[in-house]
């Protein structure tokens, strides 16, 4: 449509036509989104890395010493047909040690005595099949007959639930208070334009050029503005994250981490939603207030 | 083409103040009219309610059909867009080409790329500007100013072209080169009214003179003058 042209036109215009105002705003935009971009990725690896350890916790369940094997692979049966167990297996003294020795490494010397009496008890290793189910799970497998102890890391499983509920929850409030903060930027900048384009505004109310007319360049200034502004701070914050990611694979191998992948998709969305959709909310609020207030043409 | 009926307005604000009182007037097809009276009678008010830069605080105003005071707000460009506007001031957008402000008109009302070229030239041939088309708003003089903010108004073809003091700025030859251009154009059928303190060209013209006073109309002569 050729009003489009026009639409276009104008709006673009407007911004390399006023490059510092356009800079001012578009670096405010930035920032604002590179603080919630930054947070965002931080918070969906952390959400990544709770939902890794959480499918890691183990439930130990000790058995009696020296119960006799039919037994304990009826206890495995057992145990297996529990609700709420995904997985079972069966750790012996052997093994057990094997473990111990595996872990401790060059200092095998410090066990060799003991190796000859196995102190270590026959164990399950037992799977929920959530973090929410643990507890339960655990409770119903110490009433097992056989077993001597439960033993799982309560407290690393709760502090992380903890930890990820109250991120969701701050990281919500902080997104959506940056991202008013983005609708004032670019409202702000927005309601200069109108002020300094009024001559040409009154113009053309003054010929008749419809309302969409009027706003449409404001709103398309708003949504390049945002549209630019997040994506700029998006592309930086990618760039970051791929340099600590790079990094992370050969210093902390054992950390997960969500791949650039996704993280590029989680930023694509705020540049999107946040960019674009704020942008053109700001400047159309910014429309309704200051557009319409100086006249009632 | 134009009917007050009743009309009055009323500024609100610190001390009511009232700009029109009870006008009645009509204005018909092709007329060229004479708005005249001292500061404050109310001149502007009334080509002001005619574009519905304001509304009637009473009575009726109809233009081309339409009652503009009750005109929803997102019909307005529709009756502007067949109405031409001139100022004493010319509001021209001084970064752009005297050939970019008339083709704004046409543009911000969504005519095509071809129409815009075959209309601007046209207009500024009227007003006598073809040559000076690539030339900023400031570099011209006065009279050529109004004559490109007269090309804006035409351009897009209106039955009815309003002036507010179009000559207020102006000296008396430019005056008249804007006055003529005027006349001009009403020769070719269009509506025109034209508020002015021009005695020289009022007395000159002898059309139809309104004479407003306080806000009421105080005479409505055929082929008048300025002064009673
Ligand atoms: N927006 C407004 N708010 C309040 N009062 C106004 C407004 N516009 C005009 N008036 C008042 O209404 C009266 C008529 O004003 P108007 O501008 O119509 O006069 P005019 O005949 O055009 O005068 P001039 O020859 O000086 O241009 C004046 O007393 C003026 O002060
Ligand atoms: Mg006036």
């Amino acid at each position: 449509m050729r009003n489009w042209r026009y639409i276009w036109g104008e709006a673009w215009a407007n911004l390399v036509g006023n490059p510092w105002m356009t800079a001012a705003s578009l670096g405010s935009m930035a920032v604002a989104v590179m603080v919630l971009s930054i947070f965002v990725v931080f918070a969906a690896n952390l959400d990544y890395l709770a939902g890794y350890l959480e499918s890691q916790v183990q439930i130990r369940v000790f058995v009696t010493d020296g119960l006799p094997a039919t037994q304990i692979a009826a206890l495995q049966k057992q145990i297996a047909a529990l609700p709420g167990v995904r997985q079972v297996s069966f750790v012996s003294k052997a093994t057990a040690l094997k473990q111990l020795e595996q872990e401790f490494g060059r200092e095998k010397g410090l066990l060799a005595g003991e190796s000859k009496t196995n102190p270590l008890p026959a164990s399950f290793s037992v799977k929920a099949t959530g973090p929410a189910e643990v507890a339960g799970v655990a409770a119903k497998l110490a009433r097992l007959s056989g077993v001597t102890n439960v033993s799982y890391q309560a407290q690393t499983v709760q502090r992380l639930f903890t930890l990820t509920t109250a991120l969701r929850e701050i990281g919500g409030g902080l997104a959506l208070l940056l991202i008013v903060a983005t609708g004032f930027i670019i409202a702000n900048t927005i309601r200069l334009a109108v002020f300094a384009r009024r001559r040409e505004i009154r113009i053309m109310k003054l010929v008749g050029a419809s309302d969409g007319m009027i706003r449409g360049p404001f709103i398309i200034e708003g949504l390049l503005l945002g549209t630019l502004g997040a994506a700029l701070s998006a592309g930086a914050v990618l760039w970051g994250y791929w340099w600590l990611f790079r990094s992370a694979k050969y210093s902390l191998p054992f950390l997960p981490l969500l791949s650039l992948h996704l993280i590029a998709e989680i930023l694509a969305g705020m540049v999107v939603v946040v960019g674009a959709g704020v942008g053109m909310l700001g400047s159309f609020l910014s429309l309704r207030r200051y557009l319409y207030s100086q006249e009632q043409v | 083409m134009i009917s007050f009926q009743n009309v009055s307005k009323l500024y609100r604000g610190k001390g009511n103040h009232t700009a029109l009182q009870n006008v009645n007037l009509q204005v018909g097809k092709g007329e060229f009219v004479f708005v005249v009276g001292p500061s404050g009678a109310g001149k502007s008010t009334f080509l002001r309610l005619v574009t519905r830069e304001e509304v009637p605080s009473q009575g009726r105003v109809i233009v081309g059909g339409l009652d503009v005071g009750a005109l929803r707000p997102r019909d307005i460009p529709h009756l502007r867009r067949n109405l031409g506007v001139v100022f004493q001031d010319f509001k021209l957008l001084l970064n752009k080409t005297v050939w970019e402000n008339v083709a704004f008109t046409l543009q911000v009302t969504g005519v095509s790329r071809r129409d815009i070229l075959r209309r601007v030239p046209a207009a500024l041939e009227q007003v006598g500007l073809r040559q000076k088309q690539d030339a900023k708003p400031l570099q011209l003089s006065g009279g050529e100013q109004q004559r490109v903010a007269i090309a804006r108004a035409i351009v897009s073809r209106p039955a009815l072209l309003l002036a507010d003091e179009p000559t207020g700025n102006l000296d008396p030859e430019a005056a008249k080169s804007v006055v003529r251009v005027l006349w001009e154009i009403n020769r070719w059928g269009t509506t025109v009214v034209m508020a002015t303190h021009a005695q020289g060209v009022v007395d000159s013209m002898r059309q139809r003179v309104v004479a407003l006073e306080d806000g009421r109309v105080v005479r409505d002569q055929l082929q008048g003058a300025y002064g009673a």
